[in-house]
């Protein structure tokens, strides 16, 4: 029997998600030329293995670490020692002149790295036993757009045709913002 | 790739999410077992019923790309969340919305009706949750379940103590630095509190003044960010009560410092200094505690 999917039948106009890949970037790029994310490279590897589930036992689900350890890259430091400042400061750099290649290309492999570039540099909020700082909803849409599949660049701003790429998007840009 | 193999990975999938599924159920018993308080606990047997639900109306193909995002969304919300019923909602939902035939969909009802029942079910819970005091309902919330608080005139707090940094040249001490100097790092009490406990507080404050030194002729200019970045017009810290450290302030040059001390200060309402205990101190020239 062939399963019934709501996937299947709603579609979306393509420029949903050039604007929805716009409006996220631009989040973090106030995000990220706000703050001086370069002094996180001062820290050491006794610093930043303080959780929040250390603080707040009762209130978080008992990581053990290793979650977030592999979901935000900061395993390649079980390889590696932790980056110094000027590598945090050129990696936030980077980050920045990513977030705004990514306006006008349509380069899957941008989403892709900027995912996991922004996971990476978030992590260590993770990391210190900090708040989130507001992250978390937009490292799920950047996750999102880094598995879209349809082809976003800069003609989509303007494009009208219905796509069924876009209704994935769109979904799953509800679920993630409902809840 | 075939459909047989196609097929076989379906088949992983599926596992996978129901071996996920009943890792999350074992937890969350484990939690309910945990508390003391019985309100918690009742709210945590709330969420564990539909976490069993979602479990056994689990009988769905998932595609490889949604389980996929349905591990993440799960995990980046290990460390990060309280523990409410957006965990379970989100896996819950996450079939809800893509395979909307589980079991109360296994109707005749055509695809409008369906989009219109999925409305009114939202509108309906989120209506009865904000009229009813107290309240709760996963996913539906008001506010903190439970967290409320009659203030009295005899309970508006007379004074507040809070951690103080300052830099010493041998002779003076300098102005309180404000710690929030350190954002992005903006749960710093939090940050101290679990290095102490783990007898890292030296290099925690080696670490500080590394970013005294770095940071100081921006937080002379009264600025906490740094020049390159934004000023006052930068996405707002994630930080309260900054109002009794003010930036800029009398603060030591970093060469001429010798010495980082940590302290307890308690101020009064009106930003008044009564009482100062100290914590921890080094020498910022060989890291060691004096």
């Amino acid at each position: 029997m062939k399963e019934f999917s709501l996937l299947r039948i709603l579609k979306v106009p393509t420029y949903f998600a050039a604007w929805f890949r716009a409006i996220i970037s631009v989040a973090l790029l106030y995000k990220l030329f706000s703050k001086d994310y370069s002094i996180l490279g001062y820290l050491n590897s006794n610093l930043v293995n303080v959780y929040n589930y250390e603080t707040l036992p009762s209130l978080y689900i008992n990581d053990l670490g290793i979650f977030s350890r592999l979901l935000t890259f900061h395993w390649i430091h079980f390889l590696i020692p932790l980056p110094n400042q000027t590598f945090m400061f050129i990696f936030q750099i980077l980050l920045i002149g990513l977030l705004m290649i990514s306006l006008v290309s349509s380069r899957r492999l941008l989403s892709v790295l900027i995912f996991v570039m922004s996971s990476y540099l978030f992590g260590f909020l993770w990391r210190t036993g900090n708040d989130v700082d507001a992250i978390e909803m937009q490292l799920q849409l950047l996750l999102l757009l880094a598995f879209y599949k349809g082809n976003i660049g800069w003609r989509a701003y303007f494009d009208r045709e219905l796509s069924e790429d876009s209704a994935w998007l769109f979904k799953f840009c509800i679920l993630v913002i409902v809840i | 790739m075939s459909e047989g193999k196609t097929h076989q990975w379906y088949t992983y999938t599926i596992r996978l999410v129901k071996g996920l599924h009943l890792v999350l159920a074992f937890l969350f018993i484990y939690q309910c077992f945990q508390r003391t308080n019985p309100s918690s606990v009742l709210i945590s047997t709330n969420i564990l019923l539909i976490a069993l639900a979602a479990m056994a109306l689990y009988n769905r193909f998932f595609w490889l790309r949604n389980a996929l995002i349905a591990l993440t969304f799960i995990s980046h919300q290990f460390d990060v969340l309280p523990l409410n019923g957006r965990l379970l909602f989100s896996i819950f939902a996450l079939q809800f919305l893509t395979y909307p035939r589980v079991v109360w969909f296994k109707t005749n009802l055509k695809i409008p009706q369906r989009y219109m029942f999925i409305s009114v079910f939202f509108l309906v819970g989120a209506f009865f949750t904000r009229i009813i005091p107290g309240m709760y309902f996963p996913p539906f919330y008001q506010g903190i379940a439970g967290w409320e608080l009659e203030v009295g005139s005899d309970l508006v707090p007379k004074e507040f103590t809070i951690y103080s940094l300052r830099m010493s040249d041998g002779e003076k001490f300098s102005d309180p630095v404000p710690l929030f100097f350190l954002t992005p790092i903006n749960f710093y009490d939090r940050f101290i509190s679990q290095i102490s406990r783990k007898n890292h507080l030296d290099e925690g404050m080696a670490f500080f003044f590394q970013v005294y030194s770095y940071k100081y002729e921006s937080l002379k200019k009264g600025n906490f960010f740094g020049k390159y970045f934004l000023n006052s017009y930068g996405y707002p810290r994630h930080m309260h009560s900054e109002s009794f450290q003010k930036i800029p302030g009398d603060f030591i040059e970093p060469n001429k410092v010798k010495e980082a001390h940590l302290f307890y200060e308690t101020y009064d309402i009106n930003g008044k200094l009564l009482r100062t205990s100290k914590i921890f101190a080094i020498n910022v020239r060989t890291n060691e505690r004096i």
